[in-house]
């Protein structure tokens, strides 16, 4: 049974018109602490206490994220994730936790590492969780932008490598842990002022040591379209740590041409809530890769949407469907187009750069190039010292995280969201998306 | 660390010594000595019949039963209770589990006699299904747990969704339990067990949960003390106890029973 927040573009829109939104930010998270009641639960912590709320930064399907600093003796900066009870203007009740901020707070708890988002604390108060997270200024899908704007200059290699290395070592960690993300994309990975990467997001994360149903049953549909591996848009039932890799694929591709790879427009769901195939998404794959072949691919044929696959071939026939893959074609290309060269001050990622990119891009996830196996390859052995910083030598600034100063500036963006599953009672039925600029 | 025990909130937040455990009963003890000298609580054989027979209207006034000032015996109770509840909606037996844990857990930092314990362990149990990923829904939990204990539990389903709150907050968070059954399977090829061995061990796996022992140890010295239980008194050999090494095996693990 899925449930999903549809990430429709009619989003935030599911307010009531006439509704004044012109509210002060700190009243907006003062609003739920001010909900008295006699008795019953309260938090021996209070988030007023203990942090200045100083902007608005982004909402998601989850909640909103804002950015705070610490009061009281608590130093630095932070991002406070309010999960839910946004509805504003009526009374909130308690109606149970959803399924993936009981992930998310169960994992970020157990979790520990560099590469990883750090959780400083997680305050229950009056009806909302925030979960405190350590402050970051940057994430892939801004600095990406940046590179767009005014005109396209592409991020220099030495900088992607840095960037894909810690990338691949905190997904290493999740991987050795049980742990699968679910939903790697651009604005998912976060980046410190001092260059650290940092995954983030594990509100679709879970732990998959032998789980008690199906992962299919669980969740019918994660990862956001663009970042999702053939095998999910196949039907796969049961699917492995390749599907994060196969993101992983797609952002360091996103990363040299600074756009999605595979920009397909997403299938909505029907009103039964079955899931649709994606035929748009699977066709901007196959136009790079060619089509998926049972010699190559052998679990291919016992795939649900193998035969959609088939129906695809029969429908339109062009040329490129039955080349073989011309990823190598795109990768020149874009190297080409971007200026990349061992000459320029760019530098270029090489051919180890396009081996790489092409195991992670293996249409077989039994084949498809590991965390580990990744991290071990010629593009970060050969070469240069990797920096953990990943501005060291790399001129220019980034803009900092825009943070604004209430909540009704709230656009809707042009990205997919990530169809958050779970069961009615934690559904809020708004459909809101990640909204970035 | 999600799947290492080591570095897990379990191993550096939930395992006590017998004598830590005792204290933090203590400590709830004399916080609250006027509920303490008022409502007594009788030992686990009692109120576990007690609670199955659900005669009497509430865990404050059970004076007439004999008397006892057990705490432990309240969250044993709670587990029977639970696992009606578990069975009744087919739930599998990895959440129940967790749920008992979190009972627990909850139990060190909070005096029985001002909570609800229905409504605890209803909203363990809706809580646990969530961390092991076989989800329920609120009101379904609620129905089937106001089927149980129509007295207790109300028919807001607000009231499990604030219970909730409580009962993270005061685990603050630590959600991940790692059970001895993993244990278990990983050693089943490795140890050559039979299935009914695997299946002995397995219930004695599911009893412990009726005890201290899941505070008090790492699950998998859990898992393999119930091996060794299951491998010692296997059921189908009891001609075996004649053995010789076998006899004193069982004889000293008797000593060490009793």
């Amino acid at each position: 049974m899925s449930l999903t927040n549809p990430p429709s573009s009619g989003s935030i829109s599911a307010r009531r018109p006439g509704q004044t939104l012109k509210r002060n930010l700190q009243a907006s998270v003062d609003e739920a602490l001010d909900s008295r009641r006699p008795a019953g639960y309260t938090s021996k912590v209070r988030v007023r206490d203990r942090y200045h709320i100083v902007g608005f930064i982004s909402s998601g399907t989850y909640g909103r994220v804002y950015k705070a600093i610490g009061k009281n003796g608590q130093k630095g900066e932070f991002a406070i994730k309010k999960f839910k009870p946004d509805k504003e203007g009526e009374s909130i009740q308690y109606t149970g936790l959803s399924q993936s901020a009981i992930r998310e707070m169960s994992l970020c708890t157990e979790l520990s590492h560099a590469n990883v988002i750090q959780l400083e604390e997680i305050i229950l108060e009056d009806k909302c969780i925030f979960m405190v997270f350590e402050y970051t200024e940057h994430d892939l899908l801004q600095i990406i932008h940046h590179h767009t704007q005014p005109q396209r200059h592409v991020i220099p290699a030495i900088m992607v490598r840095s960037i894909l290395f810690q990338l691949l070592n905190g997904l290493l960690y999740l991987h050795t842990n049980w742990v699968l993300h679910r939903d790697l994309k651009p604005a998912n990975i976060l980046v410190t002022s001092g260059g650290a990467i940092r995954i983030g997001d594990l509100g679709l994360a879970r732990l998959f040591y032998k789980p008690l149903n199906s992962l299919f049953s669980g969740d019918k549909v994660v990862v956001t379209i663009w970042y999702r591996a053939p095998e999910l848009l196949l039907g796969s039932r049961h699917y492995t740590p390749a599907v994060d890799m196969w993101a992983v694929g797609c952002i360091f591709a996103e990363l040299l041409s600074l756009r999605p790879i595979f920009k397909g427009e997403e299938a909505k769901m029907d009103s039964k809530k079955t899931v649709p195939f994606q035929r748009n998404q699977m066709m901007k794959i196959v136009e790079i890769l060619g089509l998926p072949r049972k010699e190559t691919w052998p679990g291919l044929v016992s795939m649900p949407e193998y035969s959609q696959l088939q129906s695809l071939v029969l429908h339109r026939q062009p040329a490129h469907f039955h080349r073989g893959s011309n990823l190598e074609g795109w990768y020149q290309s874009c190297l080409k187009n971007g200026g990349y060269s061992a000459t320029s001050s760019a530098g270029t990622p090489g051919t180890d750069g396009f081996d790489l990119l092409s195991r992670m891009l293996e249409y077989d996830p039994t084949k498809r190039i590991t965390a580990q196996e990744a991290l071990e390859h010629p593009y970060f052995t050969n070469g240069g010292p990797i920096s953990p910083n990943c501005f060291d030598g790399v001129e220019g600034k980034y803009p900092h995280r825009r943070v604004t100063q209430d909540d009704n500036d709230i656009r809707t963006g042009s990205l997919p969201g990530t169809k958050r599953s779970g069961l009615p009672d934690d559904s809020l039925m708004r459909a809101s998306k990640r909204l970035k600029e | 660390m999600a799947a290492n025990y080591w570095a897990s909130t379990q191993r550096q937040h939930w395992l006590f010594s017998r004598e830590t455990l005792a204290d933090a009963r203590a400590k709830l003890q004399n916080g609250d000595k006027l509920a303490h000298s008022q409502f007594l609580l009788p030992d686990q054989r009692l109120l576990n019949i007690y609670f199955n027979q659900r005669r009497s209207p509430h865990f404050g006034n059970v004076s007439k039963v004999p008397r006892s000032s057990s705490m432990r015996a309240a969250k044993h109770a709670h587990s029977t209770e639970l696992i009606k509840l578990g069975k009744r909606m087919s739930t599998r037996q990895q959440a129940i589990a967790t749920a008992q844990v979190y009972l627990k857990r909850f139990y060190t930092k909070n005096e029985i006699r001002q909570t609800n314990p229905y409504l605890v362990l209803t909203t363990a149990f809706y809580l646990a299904c969530k961390i092991e990923e076989c989800p329920q829904h609120i009101r379904f939990v609620v129905g089937e747990a106001r089927g149980l204990w129509p007295e207790f539990i109300t028919p807001d389903v607000a009231k499990l969704g604030e219970c909730e709150f409580a009962l993270i907050s005061e685990m603050n968070s630590q959600l991940i339990v790692h059970h001895p059954y993993r244990t278990l399977s990983e050693l089943q090829s490795e140890l050559s067990l039979s299935s009914d061995e695997v299946a002995l061990a397995w219930s004695v796996i599911n009893d412990h949960y009726l005890t201290d022992l899941p505070l008090l140890h790492p699950p998998h010295v859990i898992a393999i003390m119930a091996i060794l239980v299951a491998v010692v008194f296997k059921p189908s050999h009891p001609g075996n106890f004649a053995g010789s090494a076998q006899a004193s095996l069982v004889g000293a693990m008797r000593e060490g029973v009793a």
